[in-house]
């Protein structure tokens, strides 16, 4: 993806739970960062230990707060930048740049 | 974007009396048309438009609030009306508790940004619980509009 960089950094040994990973992508979808994608990330997001933060330009969003997300107001061919922690975060941030490199709405 | 600039001062419902979701949009449209600010022929399937969204997903997005929207011809540029349901009414919300405050937004197709700009205006005011608070008080469209405007200058 044109947009894609990532680092992931495994702190040790106190913190060694701690994974940190952050993206640069394009959003794609074809009517932006609304309520129905936001609610997308929302689910993709629930249940996960870690944080994950959506960021446009000098906003930033918790990627659980429908709230902050809607803050964003990311319109198409906008550039986010993902960043979170935890285990398994590089799993919720490949769903999200996923969902953000589609041209269609996601169904609920 | 300022919430009086898109907001129809006239076409605001500062105390609803919705029996259902289905109602509340309704009648908020209908409010919209009696405004003039969107043509008769068009109300019905703007309404609609707005529930086949909601069933998509509500706009029920927490905090006591609602955005139900569309986009349509019907609108040259975004416009809204705020209704207040002082009784609370079930919306099937995310966070699963009852809408206070209604924002329903009308916006040109093809122009996504303004209609993202209209729900990141409306949810950075609706952040503050003392303007959530304010609204919830208010019981006449003058009141709404006052609050609207404080809103603004802040």
């Amino acid at each position: 993806m044109q947009f894609h960089y990532s680092t992931q950094t495994h702190l040790s040994p106190s913190m060694s739970e701690v994974v940190l990973d952050t993206r640069k992508v394009k959003l794609n979808l074809a009517q932006g960062l609304h309520i129905r994608a936001c609610s997308k990330i929302i689910a993709l997001t629930n249940g996960f230990d870690g944080q994950v933060t959506i960021r446009h330009g000098d906003r930033s969003a918790d990627a659980t707060s429908m709230f902050e997300l809607i803050q964003l107001a990311a319109v198409p061919g906008a550039e986010l930048v993902l960043s979170g922690t935890g285990d398994g975060v590089e799993m919720i941030l490949d769903a999200l740049e996923e969902l953000f490199s589609r041209q269609t709405e996601p169904e609920e | 974007m300022r919430l009086t600039e898109f907001v129809v001062r006239e076409a605001i419902l500062p105390d609803i009396q919705a029996s259902s979701k289905s109602d509340a949009i309704s009648q908020m449209v209908a409010s919209l048309k009696n405004a003039g600010k969107i043509r008769p022929a068009d109300e019905e399937a703007i309404i609609g438009a707005i529930q086949k969204r909601e069933e998509l997903g509500s706009t029920g997005i927490g905090r006591g609030v609602a955005v139900p929207h569309t986009k349509h011809p019907s609108a040259e540029s975004i416009i809204a009306t705020v209704a207040i349901c002082h009784d609370g009414l079930d919306f099937e919300s995310l966070d699963g508790g009852d809408v206070f405050i209604l924002f329903l937004l009308v916006s040109p197709p093809e122009r996504p940004g303004d209609h993202l700009r209209g729900l990141e205006t409306i949810t950075r005011h609706l952040k503050s619980d003392d303007f959530c608070n304010f609204l919830k008080q208010s019981t006449t469209q003058d009141q709404v509009w006052e609050l609207l405007q404080e809103a603004d200058d802040h």
